[in-house]
């Protein structure tokens, strides 16, 4: 009965609230209210900052892509059919951005370097040293779990508005989010022996 | 029989069938072994959002979007002004009536003052089509030039100090001599706001302050071997230097004594590099090459040029992005937020590469047919590159990848320049 709990509090309920919110900020927008865009910002950068860090694992690059996001979505706002669909409209724009990203990384070697004043800390802070090991557990997971995984656990979205945003069926979705957590666990809690068989 | 971690997840994701789950779901509610195991799931789950909704990292980002939308759209962000624009013409036109009868009046043209190491002159052109407007004798051997808004001056970079020129009656209105000749490629670098001016001496291993009005040092400090290029950031908090002995990246904390922190440091052959900051300061643009694919031009030579970006807060670097050897690199300039440019030649072809912020790949090539040696910034959407080989300056339209006009001259060799923007002269 606990673990039913779980299941229920991750995904969320239906913010019907917000999404009135979100109508009345593109109505804004649209009518050429140049705070409202401003105010979109506000409310969004962060978590899809938060999104975009996970799925591409750089900080900067995230920052960017946040930045694209936002211009690439005052560009479009004439495509957004359903106002109240804003929130998923902007993380799908923000997922695009960043699957184009990974795609021209494929052919850039990424090297990761150690700096003199970051040898010259006595310890990374706990937090800091989690915050790599998250990282680095998400990069090894295949783009098309880590995405799914994200956007359930991190963004907020159910099982179906996963499945809308990537056009794939829920129960793939599912399979997906099912794969990326057994694999999240294999590469961040390798010194554990997970399998109890 | 305990099912395995993917049985788990699939339980918690409800990607398990009704017989699965009811006989996963006995399972647990008996063995404690892996109740713990979905109790580790679960805490992955919170250990994710936890770290990457950490509020500390997320940017503000409204300032750069507000920033890149205006470049993009002008005109949405010009109705406020509208109610002025009556009270603006009238003004304009008055001052066009009293003016132009005196002389006091009229439009400036936007200008390219560019250094000619031939002669030893701060050259002045139109940047409207090239013209050449005017020239002062500044010394031997001049390199970079700054221009300064607030004083409405100009500082050369020559062989043994810096000059102050102003630029409206390209007059030397101060100068600063080294204790002892600066060294090939000394770099400048401008911090407006604190008035200060910052000077690179290779061959002394060291930097330079200097006042900016008067042109005296303030202090000096040591950075690596041999620093040469420079870049400060808009605040002027952080002075990046690059140090053509090691190749390694320093930077600078001016608000903190002057503290110095190695950035990069890739310990190869790559001996020549440019630096450029991004509009916000944020990021900057380390491009390395080696000394004999800069000046020897053989096909081949050398180790393979490579990007690098580096957050200025935190350090964090990324790269190498790996560049083509040929033809030869001679400088890096930062076009916009989205856009660098590197300039390329062997003495017959090269031209300007755009390359894209984000992805650091060559997006474009502008006029690879003809050598470019170094790159000036223009009005938006345009780049001047100079050859002192040839003694050519070219205009280029970025956006449509065009020349706009080249001018040639065979006496004299274009180094390096800066564009400053016309306006009007005032009767007052």
């Amino acid at each position: 009965m606990l673990w039913e709990l779980a299941v229920l509090s991750e995904a969320g309920p239906l913010n019907a609230e917000r999404n009135n919110a979100d109508a009345l900020l593109v109505a804004r927008i649209r009518s050429g209210d140049e705070a409202a865009f401003e105010a979109l910002v506000l409310r969004y950068q962060a978590p899809l900052f938060s999104y975009l860090r996970g799925f591409v694992g750089d900080v900067e690059q995230a920052r960017d892509l946040v930045q694209e996001t936002f211009l690439r979505a005052y560009k479009s706002f004439g495509s957004l059919d359903d106002p109240a669909l804003l929130r998923s409209w902007l993380y799908r724009i923000a997922h695009n951005q960043a699957c184009s990203l990974l795609r021209r990384r494929r052919l850039i070697s990424w090297l990761p370097l150690t700096f003199d004043h970051h040898s010259n800390d006595a310890a990374l802070d706990r937090s800091a040293i989690e915050t790599i090991r998250v990282a680095e557990a998400l990069e090894q997971l295949p783009v098309e779990q880590r995405a799914p995984l994200l956007l359930h656990l991190v963004a907020g979205f159910a099982y179906a508005e996963v499945a809308a945003m990537l056009q794939i069926s829920e129960g793939a979705v599912r399979m997906r989010i099912s794969r990326a957590r057994a694999a999240f666990r294999v590469a961040y809690g390798a010194e554990e022996n997970d399998d109890a068989s | 029989m305990h099912p395995d971690t993917l049985q788990l997840a699939a339980y918690i994701d409800g990607a398990l069938d009704e017989a699965e789950r009811a006989a996963l779901r006995g399972h647990v509610l008996t063995c404690s072994t892996c109740a713990a195991r979905l109790e580790r799931l679960h805490g992955d789950a919170r250990q994710i959002c936890a770290t990457l909704s950490a509020t500390n990292a997320a940017p503000d980002v409204r300032a750069a979007v507000r920033a890149r939308l205006r470049r993009r759209q002008p005109g949405a962000w010009l109705v406020r002004g509208s109610s002025l624009a009556g009270a603006l013409a009238a003004l304009l036109l008055f001052a066009l009536l009293i003016g132009s009868r005196s002389g006091t009046v009229g439009r400036v043209p936007d200008r390219l003052f560019v250094t000619d190491t031939q002669n030893g002159q701060l050259v002045v052109l139109d940047a409207y089509n090239g013209e050449r407007l005017g020239a002062v004798d500044v010394g031997s051997y001049p390199t970079e030039v700054r221009y300064d808004r607030r004083l409405d001056r100009l500082y050369v970079l020559i062989a043994n100090g810096v000059v102050a020129v102003d630029q409206g009656t390209l007059t030397i209105v101060n100068r600063w001599s080294a204790p002892a000749a600066l060294g090939t490629n000394a770099g400048m670098a401008l911090a407006e706001e604190r008035g200060r001016l910052y000077i690179s001496q290779p061959a002394a291993g060291g930097v330079t302050s200097l006042d900016a009005a008067t042109l005296t040092p303030i202090q000096a400090f040591s950075v690596g071997t041999a620093p040469a290029a420079l870049a400060l950031t808009p605040d002027a908090q952080s002075l990046f230097v690059f140090d053509q002995a090691s190749g390694a990246l320093w930077m600078i904390d001016l608000s903190n004594n002057n503290r110095a922190t190695r950035l990069l440091d890739r310990g190869d052959s790559r001996r020549s590099g440019w630096l450029a900051l991004s509009e916000d300061g944020q990021t900057i643009y380390l491009l390395r090459g080696s000394v004999s694919s800069a000046s020897a031009g053989q096909a081949g030579a050398g180790a393979q040029p490579e990007l690098w970006r580096v957050a200025v807060r935190g350090g964090q670097a990324q790269g190498p992005f790996l560049l083509d050897k040929t033809p030869p690199l001679w400088d890096l300039l930062l076009l916009d937020a989205d856009h660098l440019a590197i300039a390329r030649g062997d003495g017959l072809r090269g031209g300007v590469d755009i390359v894209g912020t984000t992805s650091l790949s060559v997006t474009a090539h502008l006029d690879p047919s003809y050598d470019e040696h170094h790159l000036v910034a223009g009005p938006r959407g345009t780049v001047f590159a100079l050859n002192w080989l040839h003694g050519t300056i070219t205009r280029y339209t970025t956006s449509g990848s065009s020349v706009a006009w080249r001018v040639p001259s065979a006496k004299w060799q274009p180094w390096e320049g800066v564009f400053v923007a016309g306006g009007w002269r005032w009767p007052w």
